[in-house]
This record gives C-alpha cells, sequence and structure tokens, in this order.
C-alpha cells in the first residue's frame, strides 16, 4: 500500500518532449483501416455519455451499463469529501472500458497521514440495449492494486423515453455497502463468505477476492437529458457504498445514501460535473475526453498535392488489330440495320472489357466510314458489348465502334501495350540529369528528400526518406504523383522505395497508366491499390543505384523539453522545464553519430529525496541521482550503423552511451516482411551503469542482457501484441507482454508487465514491473504535417525487477508503419 | 454593363454556349497578369496556408510555378501582407489575357481565390492556385477539392441524371438528384455522405461576374443526408444549362465555396 511514509521509487518520468522541426529522430508508428470497395456511409453520431466520480461511464458514484465510444480517452478528476480521484480512462475495445486511477484519500490513516492510492478497473459490455431489454455489463473497480476500492458489479441500464435513462445493478465489496442483500453466491459454496484485502500483495490481480463478502448490494439511478437544454443531464442515484472504512478522511459523514447532480457536456472535449453527495457534501467532476479516431485539426490546409497530368496520347497509327477506332458512347436504341454479318463472336477481352469481332461479307460496302449503327445493332444482339470490331473477310480489322468506358479503357490499353512513347531520350544523358533534378526539385517542395534516383527507359526507381507526412502513404502517393508529372512519357514502371533511418523499407511498384487511369475516379484509392505492387526491398534496390547526394552530413536541433515525475507522495506531480539539444552526423548510408543533451531549466526535481530500498542491483530506482546530478547531463551519444542484410532482414550495432542511466555495446537483429503482420527479433547488449553526472564515467555494474521478440499486429480491432523474453538488466530472467491498439493516424494506447524471476517479496511494492503508455502523433491536434510524435510511459512505481535497455532506435518500430497491412489501412491518403 | 446569358460577348473565351479555353499555357499570362493573379491567389480560402509554387508537370505547370515565383517577389506570404490594402483583384481585360480556363472560389465571404486549369482526368478537371489549392470538376459539379482544410474527397452521381456533370437546357433539369460526397476519416480511410437533393426555381437574376453581367436563373437545391442538411446553389443559363455561378458544398467543417466562371473550360 502506498502511504505518505512508503517506501521510495513510485516516481517514473515522463517524458513528453515537444520536438522541434528540425528534429532529428522522428518516432514512428501507425494502424489499421481497410479500404472497402464502396467505402461506408457516415456513421450516426455517437451518443456522448457522462462520466462518474470514479472516471468510469456512470451517474454519480455509481457506474451504469453504458460505455464510451470506441476508442474514447479521457481524463477525469473528481473531487468530494476529501477523495481526489485522477482517472485516466479509456475504451480498449467498443464493449471494454479501463481505467487506470490515482487517488488521493485525505487524511485516511491520521490527520497527517494520506493515502495515495493507484487503482485499475475494467468494466466489459456483455449485452446491447436493444427496444426491451436494457444494456447489461460486468465491472471490476480496483482489481489491480491496493484494492481500497475494491469491488466487483453486474450492472443493467435502459432508456425508457428519448430523454431518460434507468439504471440499476448489484454490487459486490465497497458497492455491497453496509448490507442490504446477502451474496447469492454464499448459497453456492460458504467460501463466498470471507473477502479478506489483509495480507494481500499490492499490484497484484485478486482473482480470489472477486464477488465475495457476506453481502451485496444494490445501487442505481436515473439520468434524465432535458431537450430543452443541450448538453445538460440531470441525475440522481441510490448508492450504497460504504465510506466507513474511509474514516477520518476529512469531514465527510454519509448521512443519506442519495445522490444528487448535474453534468454539462461544455464542449467536444469537456464535461463538468456538480452534485449533492450523500446529504452531507458536495462534489464536483471535470473531464477531458478525446478520440483517436477523429482528427481534432483540419488535416488539409496548406499545399495539396499537384493533380495527375496524364501523358499525351501516343502519337501512332490505330492500337493493334482494332483499325481505326471511333466512339459511339453513350444511350441509343439499336436502329435495326440490315447488314448481314457472315460471323459474329464475343470475346472476352482484358481489363473486363466484353468485345465482338464481326466479319463483314466479302462485296459488303462500308462506304468508307465505320457502321455504327450496326455496332450498336450487335450490342443489343449480344446483350450489352463495350466496343465491336469490324474485319474483312481475310480478318484484317477494318475498323472499331467503342460503346462504353470498358471499351475506352480496353483501347487505351491495347495503344499502351504497343509501347508506342518514344525512348531515344534515354541516349541524351542531359535529359537524365534534367529528369533528375525535375524531380528532386518537386519533391522538395512536397517535403521529401531523394536518397537516390535511377532511370531506365520504362523504369524509375527512387528512394525517398519522408521527414514531412505522418501517413506513409501520403509520401509515397505525392513521390508518385510527382513522378507521372516530371518524366518522360515512356517510363512506364514507377518504384518508390521509402527510406526509415537509412533503412529501405518497402518499395512499391506503380503502373502509370494505371495511374493515369484511375486519377480522379470514383475509386481512386481502392484502384491504385489494387495496381500496386508492394515488395520488400532488398539491401540496395536494384544495381545500380548512384548516391544523390553525398556524406557527411550534418543536423541538429534544440527543442523545450517537459520531463515529469508522478506519483511521489511528497509531490504527486513534479514537472522539469528543460532544454534539449541534439546533433546527428550521417557518415554513410545507415552509419552515423548522434546525441541530446539536457539542461534543466528549473531544477524541477531537485527536491526529490526519497531513497531506494530495493534489495536488487539499483539499475533504475536511483534515477533522482541522474535527474539531479546530470544537469546538463548526456541522455545519450551513440554511434549507429543500420543496415539490410536481406530483403527481410535488418541490423542495427549501437555502441556508446546508450540511455540515461546505462553505457555500452548493443547489437540487434529483426526479420519482418512486408507481407507478413509478424515479426521476430534479437538483441543482445553489454551495458555498464553509468556515473550519476551522466557524463563520460561509469559505475562498476554491469550486465549482459538481451531479448528475443515477438511481434504481431493482429489485425483486430487494431490490436497488437509482443513479447520479449530474455535478460533484464538487474539480471533477472523473464518476459514482457506488451498489449496495445495502435492507430494508422499514429495514435497507440497499451499496457503491458514484466514477470520475472525475482520473487514479488523481493522485487518490493507492486510485486512485478507494469504499466500503461500513450502515443499522441502531433499531427492528430495541429494543422500542418509533422511526423512528431510525444510518448508517454507511466508506471505506477520505478524499481529495478524487469527493467530493460532503452534503446532509441530499435528496428521494429521503424519498419512496421511501412508493411503491406499499414499502407493498405493508410492508403486513403495516397491522392491526399 | 447587362447582357443576356446567352449573348456571347466580343470576347471569345466568355462563349455560354461554346467554351473555348483550355488548359494554362506557358507564356499565356504577362508578368503583370502573372502578378494580379499571384497576388489574389495568395488571398485563397480563408485559413489556407501559403506555399511555393509548384514544379513538375508540363507548361500548365509552368505557369503555375511563374506565378508563385511572382508571389515570392512581390509579397511574404499570406500572413505578411498588408491587411489594410485592398485585396488583388483581376480586370476583365486581364482575364481575357490569360489564356487558360479560369474560375473563382471563395468560402465565408473571402477575396476571391483565383484557380487556373491544370489537368484532366477523364471528365474531370483540376483547377489550381499557384499555392496549390486545388478545385475538381465533374462538369460543374464540384468533384474535390485540395487545401482548403477539410477536403471533399470525392463525388459521384449519376451521370446521365445529374445536369451538371451532363450538361442540358434548364427546361430538362430533373427535380431530384442524389449527391454522393466522399470524406477522408482520421485514419486513412473514406466514408461517405448521400445527400438527397431536391431542386427549385428562386427565379431570374442579373448576375455580374467580373464586368459581365448575364441574366441566370437562380436554382436552389435543398439537400439532406441521415444527419445533415445543406443547400447549394447554381445559376444558370436558361438555354444551355451552363452555371456561371454557384455555391457548392465542400465539407461540414468548410462548409460550401462560392464559385464563378471567369473563363469556361475546353477541351
Amino acid at each position: 500500500m502506498s502511504v505518505g511514509a512508503s517506501p521510495a521509487g513510485r516516481r517514473r518520468v515522463i517524458r513528453a518532449a515537444l520536438a522541434s522541426a528540425c528534429a532529428i529522430v522522428a518516432v514512428p508508428a501507425a494502424g489499421p483501416f481497410l479500404i472497402s470497395p464502396a467505402a461506408a456511409q457516415e456513421p450516426p453520431p455517437p451518443r456522448r455519455e457522462t462520466h462518474n466520480l470514479f472516471g468510469m461511464t456512470g451517474l454519480i458514484d455509481t457506474p451504469s451499463a453504458r460505455v464510451q465510444p470506441d476508442a474514447q480517452l479521457s481524463f477525469s478528476a473528481g473531487y468530494f469529501g476529501g477523495f481526489l480521484r485522477n482517472t485516466l480512462s479509456f475504451q480498449v475495445l467498443p464493449r471494454v472500458e479501463a481505467a487506470f486511477r490515482y487517488s488521493v484519500l485525505d487524511q485516511f490513516f491520521s490527520p497527517d497521514l494520506d493515502l495515495f492510492d493507484r487503482s485499475f478497473d475494467i468494466k466489459i459490455l456483455l449485452s446491447d440495449e436493444t427496444r426491451n431489454f436494457p444494456a447489461i455489463a460486468v465491472g471490476l473497480q480496483d482489481f489491480l492494486g491496493t484494492g481500497i476500492y475494491s469491488g466487483e458489479y453486474v450492472v443493467a441500464s435502459k432508456q425508457v423515453h428519448p430523454e431518460v435513462t434507468l439504471t440499476g445493478g448489484f454490487g459486490w465489496g465497497r458497492l455491497a455497502g453496509t448490507g442490504n442483500l446477502r451474496n447469492p453466491f454464499t448459497y453456492v459454496s460458504d467460501g463466498f463468505e470471507s473477502r479478506d484485502t489483509v495480507g494481500l500483495r499490492t499490484g497484484t490481480v485478486r482473482f480470489g477476492q472477486f464477488f465475495r463478502g457476506p453481502d451485496m448490494g444494490l445501487f442505481g439511478g436515473v439520468e434524465w437529458r432535458p431537450s430543452f437544454v443541450e448538453g445538460v443531464s440531470l441525475k440522481a442515484e441510490y448508492s450504497p457504498f460504504d465510506y466507513s472504512i474511509d474514516a477520518g478522511s476529512g469531514d465527510f459523514e454519509q448521512t443519506i445514501p442519495f445522490n444528487f447532480g448535474v453534468d454539462w457536456q461544455a464542449t467536444d472535449l469537456i464535461s463538468l460535473g456538480a452534485y449533492a453527495m450523500y446529504g452531507s457534501t458536495f462534489g464536483v467532476r471535470a473531464t477531458i475526453s478525446l478520440n483517436p479516431m477523429e482528427d481534432i485539426a483540419p488535416q488539409d490546409l496548406g499545399a495539396g498535392p499537384m493533380p495527375l497530368r496524364p501523358r499525351p496520347p501516343v502519337e501512332q497509327g490505330p492500337p493493334p488489330g482494332l483499325g481505326p477506332v471511333v466512339e459511339r458512347i453513350g444511350p441509343a436504341p439499336a436502329p435495326g440495320s440490315d447488314l448481314s454479318l457472315d460471323a459474329l463472336e464475343l470475346e472476352s477481352a482484358t481489363d473486363g472489357a466484353r468485345w465482338a469481332i464481326a466479319d463483314v461479307p466479302i462485296g459488303a460496302s462500308l462506304d468508307g466510314t465505320c457502321p455504327e449503327d450496326m455496332a450498336l445493332d450487335i450490342d443489343a444482339q449480344l446483350g450489352v458489348v463495350d466496343g465491336v470490331t469490324f474485319r474483312d473477310a481475310a480478318g484484317a480489322p477494318i475498323c472499331s465502334v467503342v460503346l462504353r468506358p470498358a471499351g475506352q479503357r480496353y483501347v487505351e490499353t491495347k495503344r499502351l501495350r504497343r509501347g508506342g512513347y518514344d525512348t531515344s531520350w534515354f541516349a541524351d544523358q542531359a535529359q537524365h540529369d534534367a529528369a533528375r533534378e525535375k524531380v528532386s526539385a518537386a519533391l522538395r517542395a512536397d517535403g521529401l528528400d531523394m536518397v537516390s534516383f535511377s532511370l531506365e527507359p520504362q523504369r524509375v526507381r527512387l528512394e525517398i526518406a519522408n521527414p514531412t507526412y505522418n501517413s506513409p502513404p501520403k509520401a509515397i502517393g505525392r513521390a508518385a504523383v510527382t513522378l507521372a508529372n516530371a518524366l518522360p512519357p515512356s517510363v512506364e514502371d514507377l518504384e518508390v522505395t521509402l527510406v526509415e533511418q537509412a533503412l529501405p523499407v518497402v518499395t512499391v511498384i506503380l503502373r502509370r497508366a494505371r495511374l493515369e487511369a484511375v486519377a480522379e475516379t470514383a475509386d481512386e484509392e481502392r484502384d491504385s491499390w489494387l495496381g500496386a505492387e508492394i515488395v520488400d526491398t532488398p539491401p540496395r534496390p536494384g544495381a545500380p543505384l548512384p548516391e544523390f547526394e553525398g556524406y557527411p552530413r550534418y543536423s541538429w536541433f534544440l527543442t523545450p523539453a517537459l520531463p515529469i515525475s508522478l506519483f511521489d507522495p511528497d509531490a504527486p506531480l513534479r514537472a522539469d522545464p528543460s532544454l534539449r539539444v541534439g546533433g546527428r552526423l550521417e557518415l554513410a548510408r545507415g552509419a552515423s553519430v548522434s546525441g541530446t543533451v539536457i539542461k534543466s531549466l528549473a531544477g524541477g526535481f531537485d527536491d526529490i529525496d526519497r531513497p531506494s530500498d530495493s534489495t536488487l542491483p539499483h539499475v533504475r530506482s536511483d534515477y533522482r541521482f541522474y535527474l539531479q546530478e546530470g544537469d546538463p547531463g548526456v541522455e545519450r551519444l551513440t554511434a549507429d550503423y543500420l543496415f539490410k542484410v536481406a530483403p527481410e532482414i535488418y541490423g542495427r550495432v549501437s555502441a556508446g552511451m546508450l540511455e540515461r542511466m546505462f553505457g555500452g555495446v548493443s547489437a540487434e537483429v529483426l526479420w519482418k516482411s512486408v507481407d507478413r503482420d509478424w515479426g521476430l527479433g534479437a538483441e543482445l547488449n553489454y551495458a555498464r551503469q553509468r556515473d550519476y553526472d551522466m557524463l563520460a564515467g561509469f559505475r562498476d555494474y554491469d550486465v549482459i542482457t538481451g531479448h528475443g521478440s515477438f511481434y504481431w499486429d493482429t489485425g483486430w480491432n487494431d490490436m497488437e501484441v509482443q513479447v520479449d523474453a530474455g535478460r533484464y538488466l538487474a539480471g533477472d530472467y523473464g518476459a514482457t507482454f506488451t498489449m496495445s491498439r495502435r492507430f494508422s493516424n499514429g495514435w497507440e494506447v497499451g499496457g503491458f508487465f514484466t514477470l520475472t524471476d525475482v520473487p514479488f517479496d523481493e522485487y518490493g511494492e507492486g510485486s512485478f514491473d507494469k504499466g500503461l503508455f500513450l502515443t499522441i502523433p502531433l499531427r492528430w491536434g495541429l494543422p500542418f504535417e509533422t511526423r512528431e510524435r510525444v510518448p508517454i510511459t507511466i508506471r505506477p512505481l520505478t524499481r529495478d525487477g524487469g527493467a530493460r535497455l532503452e534503446i532509441f532506435n530499435r528496428l521494429y518500430p521503424i519498419v512496421r508503419e511501412a508493411d503491406r497491412t499499414d499502407l493498405k489501412n493508410g492508403w486513403g491518403n495516397f491522392w491526399r | 454593363m447587362t447582357v443576356p446569358a446567352t449573348h456571347v460577348p466580343p470576347l471569345t473565351v466568355l462563349s455560354a454556349t461554346a467554351p473555348v479555353a483550355r488548359l494554362a499555357r506557358a507564356g499565356g499570362p504577362s508578368r503583370i497578369i502573372r502578378a494580379a493573379l499571384a497576388g489574389v491567389g495568395l488571398a485563397v480560402l480563408a485559413g489556407c496556408s501559403g506555399g511555393t509554387g509548384s514544379s513538375g508537370g508540363d507548361s500548365g505547370a509552368a505557369v503555375l510555378a511563374s506565378v508563385g515565383d511572382v508571389i515570392a517577389d512581390q509579397t511574404s506570404g499570406l500572413f505578411g501582407s498588408d491587411d489594410a490594402a485592398p485585396p488583388p483583384t483581376l480586370t476583365r481585360a486581364q482575364i481575357n489575357a490569360i489564356n487558360a480556363a479560369l474560375v473563382t472560389g471563395s468560402i465565408d465571404e473571402s477575396p476571391d481565390a483565383f484557380f487556373v486549369a491544370l489537368a484532366i482526368n477523364g471528365p474531370r478537371v483540376t483547377y489550381m492556385t499557384p499555392t496549390r489549392q486545388s478545385l475538381t470538376f465533374d462538369g460543374m459539379a464540384l468533384a474535390a477539392t485540395h487545401g482548403l482544410g477539410v477536403d471533399l474527397a470525392g463525388y459521384k452521381s449519376d451521370r446521365e441524371a445529374d445536369p451538371l456533370v451532363t450538361r442540358r437546357p434548364l427546361r430538362d433539369w430533373p427535380a431530384r438528384v442524389t449527391r454522393i460526397y466522399r470524406y477522408h476519416d482520421a485514419l486513412g480511410g473514406l466514408f461517405t455522405r448521400t445527400f438527397e437533393c431536391a431542386l427549385r426555381w428562386i427565379g431570374t437574376e442579373p448576375v455580374e461576374i467580373y464586368e459581365l453581367t448575364y441574366d441566370l436563373v437562380h436554382v436552389e437545391e435543398l439537400c439532406a443526408s441521415p444527419y445533415r442538411k445543406m443547400i447549394n446553389r447554381y445559376w444558370v443559363d436558361e438555354e444551355t444549362g451552363f452555371v456561371w455561378k454557384s455555391r457548392q458544398y465542400v465539407s461540414p467543417e468548410r462548409g460550401s465555396v462560392d464559385l464563378k466562371v471567369l473563363t469556361p473550360f475546353a477541351p
């Protein structure tokens, strides 16, 4: 249990750095969304459900069977009677709502001793509301934590009137209250009579306590949303919640089990609530709520894409086998011509066109014109054809009539297949240079960097680095249109390779004619995707690819940073405004030296004085010394070499100050194909603990650490799974399990836990390492393009077991957004 | 001056019945015209950011590129210009000197931005400003936008039934049209909004478009999707069905754009 005088080591520095435009490290990520054959209709606007004082969807102090819209992320602060509850909740899945809460219970132990409590909740919607039946949900409150708020419930909610919703439920644990009903499970087994919380380890799931205890409580209430006041909900509830065990918390006393209040959805993001609580006090709540699946900033401001300009038609004779072509497109009745044909056959042409071949009898006169009326007759006779070719008795084409747009495409394809575009330009080096310069300049104007460029008469290979666009398909689309608009007409195959941190991660091959055919059509995204070939890029895509710009290259950045420390009972929230400066020297492709230095501006962490009580090697729990003595401190200074050894195999070698607390050597290999949603990795490190001053020196602790990793993009509700098994910094062996929901716009919300051979008792408070993480793409909230992302990791405690090296350029995050699934999900941005 | 809509003005580019202007060609506008075009182009739809001229493409893009250069010469960008100065505009003589199809666009009463025809993709024509905002039309229907904040990603209708796509005299316009608009979602996918629209004639009005006044029929189109309502307006040449001026829907967030045809497009 974490109280004011409890042991140290419960703070976690959260780094939320707003990197500047010249930042050299972009953190990658992204997620799924299918391009369906027909884009879905706009969904109805979701009903915004209100939060309760626990930060979960509910009434005032009790839950309801409502949940938030899928992926809704909310932060709530609720206060009444000496209880402050700060809750981060997330609609993990459409039916699963989860929350992490940090509560302060005023004077819980004594007038001088507050309780600082961390807890987790989960609620599962079992059934949706129907016309006659309510929605039903089951929930676990404080199922992983100290258990101070521990309770379980089954709840139902039903809208009985367009403005009125009723909620009622059964509760166990804290929700059983003072014993309204006997727990029915006790009739099944006497084992349900007891509900011990004494002696339980903190930070573990209390499976054995669920739905136990002698009593079961009833709770319920009503929510009225008057139609004449927009955004307002009036609430009344009966709450059996028993606060007597929180004795000493302020001056709060329960006089009646009823609460009343009003909620107000002030804006799309913010809702507020005010309540009369238990007949003796007042409560307030504020919630900030957002959804990663809905942009909050306009995404289309600024320079749009250049329109794709189709090549001029090939200047040549008629398409092979068709003769002169006339078009007769549009509705017209068959005129009933009397010209008889010797033979009529239908061939299923390529590209899905139906094409008729008609042999004109010997001696028949066409008067020098193509018989369009007869084509209409054939159309009527055969039942919809896209065109007709008339042949003479010798089988030679006389002429063709195109009747439908599909026929137009068929004819155009025939023309292209003839390969009629002039390729004589290829012999002229000046034209190569001009094309390269034209493409390079256009890419720069679009915020892309040309890495390499290779031109053939009918093919171009282009490697681009994308420092600009949050969505990789958008970068590919801009590059493809640039190539199509700039290159000589004979260049048909456009190969665009994305390069991330010098690694060619995927190659997309596009056919220029296909792009020209689908641009500005109703299904241009889908049709361009269907015509795209996605392949693993060889270590050097094709040969030879002259490097376009020379080495070495140098870049640097200076940016504000705001490290945050949470959950220290002495000061639950600390921030340390800082400046971070970084530089990068790229010596050759994939080989670089880079580092960052941080300098505190306000000394916001200087007063942290909680000593570590860890019996393990202090690999993390002495972090306060690094914060206080490493000012300025070298956060990282490494020489790195990133490379590919095969189309699907990536490698990394790093040496230097790998992270804030450790230096050494690190090597990693990753197998990840663009065609597979899973990958395997292995990493081996020799790490030595750095001096607290975060300069060049080391302490006398070193360790060989490493992991084998399994990565899997499940394809189900954007869920990703990662398992890392191996040896950790304290020399302990175990595995880290990570599950997250990663959206294709870069948002990621997830959780992890690590189990190692360190016993829970030896690990200390919390029993094992666990936490939550968020990645927020700045593009989501900004009206201009940026790839910057804010990664946030929240650990309830920072201790020494299950601690892993923090390597800034692990391979999987670099490549994962560029596989087939991710590209497909984001392909709607291709023409954007 | 007031002229009947079917009157062929003395300038060939303004023929209501036979539009003749084509894609922008290099060397078309004089430097002065380009300067004016560039300046006006900067006053693009409210809230749009600046950018540089385009490159790539062929001659039409070169016109825009040169216009962009002039912008760089003359102004310091959208937010750096003198707010007190009246927005640059074009005279009819200047418009006629530009050898390109030209439309203007305005949102929320913003100064007109000038869009030059730049690309043909099948039946669709894309017009662009020097700062790379663009409008794509299918016939006279606004089919896509780029760079307007929250863009219209695509448009679909029954080509035969839609009088904006298949032009016809006003008397042959249908009473109802289904318009399907397509949008980007936040996750790289797309969704549609299907509007059922009912058309009604408001009456004949004189409409001035850069020094020329036409007698046009104002047609109002009330549209409803399951969750939204909006109104399109067209000012139509009764005989040819050509829409010289319109107010067409972009997106719920961006509202509608007011469009005027200065120089009609002809393939």
